[in-house]
């Protein structure tokens, strides 16, 4: 089950750049991403803004495909998603307690009453924005869904590598954001210009202050209170 | 009295069916039922409290052996989509009144949070948020078989039949690390809440006291009177808790609770006298990578019986206790280890009735997750304790006593 879910998202985000790149040549790009004390940041979300050239032309498009956030030994699975405008998010619940998802974020505000497993259908994300979610039975659960405005996203791995591929030519603002960041604000990391078949790598450094990642905690099984 | 206990008992039996019928059709619930099997061998001068004795462990030498019990009932489910039924009930097998009862019972509304501050309103009977470690279904203990005598008081004596609220600004929302909340809660039905820690004084087990339940009285004692009920109204004026809690990043959870019954001492009814006690409590949780827990509580109050011309009762005790458990988890198995002191010291009233209480415990647990339905404890348990009042009993007045515990503990989820 899960797997499959990670296969649609691992196509889904392999297809949507291409969308935009079905017009002719497309360059690859990898960044790699650290912290302010020079180590590898993982799970940071990388936003493309195109600023000009092919890039520019491309229209989101209604319906950005299906996407899963799940909850797994009470904690959501993953931490962040990052998502097109136009992207519909299902919430299963894999866990054998009941949850109840809520969001009062401006960019999306819901709420999943009391349930296990798959009881709800998916919940659309029509702004752009930080969804911030949260349970109403489990305080110490919280998850993100970014809703990117621009199709050309990514979240770097535990290395703090982020791999872009098919991007149409074009200028570019780089703009980051992490659950560590103090705020909502994406961070500016700079600019760039892709041309048509190229291979860039790039080294970027984010300058807001991070709070430290979360230890890894046992969620004791039998928890009731 | 009658009445209102009838009363009591109608709205439990009301509060099952609510469950059982109505959140059928509103989604999905929780029901776990669990059944222990004991192995227990105990050394102990002193026959336990529960045979009506002045030891201070569950079993003493006359009831070792292999035993069944108890059984436990834990219910939870949505009666709509923010509001949630919990009942939790016990058959402990022991001669006690009734041969199943509620432990608790209540409403939880929890309204969807449209801001940072998140609201929850409890009504019913249930415990005051005060206990540290009691987070396992049917409020027992995460970590061991007994809990800490703190808690073990609490669930011999405390529950808060009324009505609670709580807001907590939630950190997360606006990325920040950290919760702040505050409770408050008024109740009544707790009046002879602290006649088991005067006449007995603290105890270290893992038997709640069920609400239509009983304790024994100490046999043999001046005015020995039977047994205990603790959930009785005697002076129609309502109790209030009012605390704090703070966490920071899911780490470290800290609290502090004032607790005050507001009896008046000078009321009784046909069978039990309302006390005027009152507590603070505190506590800490510290969560660390790698499976660690550290859990440390202090509780610290008196209680007070008897007409007296300033309404502070004629006969008043002191009464504390703190301690410190140390918890690593690694898969299925879990370690704990818990240190423990406790005390009661008579303040008014000496020459009436005196009773003092000094000791220290330390307890050592393994716990080993078989699958969902098998959970394999081990407990060893050493209690040196001094009552004064094992003197009115021609008990030794010190006394060590120790316990090893061997439990299976079969529990399925509907
Ligand atoms: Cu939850």
């Amino acid at each position: 089950m899960t797997r499959r879910r990670r296969l649609i998202i691992a196509v889904c985000a392999l297809l949507l750049p291409l969308l935009g790149a079905s017009t002719g040549a497309a360059a690859d790009l990898q960044i790699l991403t650290s912290g302010p004390d020079a180590s590898p940041l993982a799970g940071l979300v990388v936003l493309l803004l195109a600023q000009g050239g092919k890039a520019a032309e491309y229209k989101a498009p209604a319906s950005a495909g299906n996407w899963v956030m799940d909850q797994v030994d009470l904690q959501f699975e993953p931490e962040v998603l990052v998502v097109p405008v136009g992207a519909r998010v299902s919430f299963p619940n894999s866990d054998v307690v009941a949850h109840q998802v809520y969001s009062f974020s401006p960019a999306r505000r819901f709420s999943l009453g009391l349930y296990r497993g798959q009881r709800y259908p998916p919940v659309d994300f029509t702004k752009p924005g930080l969804v911030v979610l949260g349970c109403n039975i489990h305080d110490s659960m919280v998850g993100y869904v970014y809703v990117s405005e621009s199709p050309y996203f990514g979240k770097s791995d535990a290395t703090g590598l982020v791999q872009f591929s098919g991007l149409p030519a074009g200028s570019y603002l780089i703009k980051a954001w992490s659950p560590r960041f103090k705020g909502e604000e994406p961070e500016t990391l700079g600019q760039l210009s892709l041309g048509a078949t190229e291979t860039q790598s790039l080294s970027l450094t984010v300058r807001s202050a991070l709070r430290p990642p979360a230890p890894k905690l046992v969620h004791p099984k039998g928890l009731h209170y | 009295m009658a009445v209102l206990r009838t009363g009591l008992r109608c709205s439990g039996l009301l509060l099952w069916a609510v469950c059982c019928g109505v959140t059928h059709a509103a989604g999905p619930y929780d029901l776990t039922v669990q059944l222990d099997l004991r192995l227990t061998a105990a050394q102990s001068p002193l026959s336990s409290f529960s045979q009506g004795g002045l030891g201070l462990l569950r079993y003493d030498e006359s009831h070792q052996g292999l035993h069944a019990g108890p059984l436990m009932l834990d219910y939870s489910g949505p009666v709509t989509d923010t509001i949630r039924a919990a009942a939790v009930a016990f058959a402990n097998f022991d001669g006690d009144k009734n041969p199943i009862d509620l432990t608790e019972a209540y409403l939880e509304w929890r309204p969807v949070p449209t801001s940072p501050l998140r609201w929850r309103t409890q009504v019913g009977a249930f415990y005051p948020p005060i206990s540290m470690e009691n987070r396992a279904a049917g409020w027992q203990s995460l970590y061991s078989i007994s809990s800490s005598a703190i808690n073990t008081w609490i669930g011999e004596e405390v529950r808060a039949v009324g009505a609670q609220t709580s807001a907590t600004l939630v950190g997360a929302a606006i990325h920040r690390p950290f919760d702040i909340g505050v409770v408050a809660g008024v109740y009544g039905w707790n009046d002879p809440m602290g006649v088991v820690i005067q006449r007995r004084g603290w105890a270290i087990h893992d038997r709640q006291t069920a609400l239509w339940g009983r304790l024994p009285d100490i046999k043999g004692m001046p005015h020995a009177d039977g047994s205990f009920e603790l959930f009785h109204e005697i002076d129609t004026r309502p109790g209030f808790h009012a605390g704090l809690e703070a966490s920071y990043r899911n780490q470290l959870v800290v609290r502090a609770m004032r607790y005050d019954n507001r009896g008046d001492p000078a009321l009784c009814n046909s069978q039990e006298c309302a006390w005027l006690s009152r507590f603070n409590a505190y506590g800490a949780r510290l969560e660390l990578p790698q499976g660690w827990t550290v859990i440390s509580q202090w509780l610290d109050g008196d209680t007070s019986v008897g007409k007296s011309l300033d309404g502070r009762g004629s006969h008043i005790l002191g009464y504390w206790s703190d301690f410190v458990l140390v918890s690593k988890t690694a898969g299925p198995h879990r370690i704990t280890a818990r240190y423990e002191r406790f005390h009661t010291k008579t303040l008014l009233g000496a020459n009436k009735f005196n009773s003092n209480q000094d000791g220290a415990a330390f307890m050592l647990s393994y716990r080993y997750q078989l699958n969902d339905q098998w959970q394999l404890t081990a407990e060893g348990l050493k209690v040196d304790s001094s009552i004064s009042q094992r003197a009115l009993v021609a008990a030794p007045l010190d006394a060590r006593e120790s316990s090893l515990q061997l439990l299976a503990r079969y529990s399925f989820s509907l």
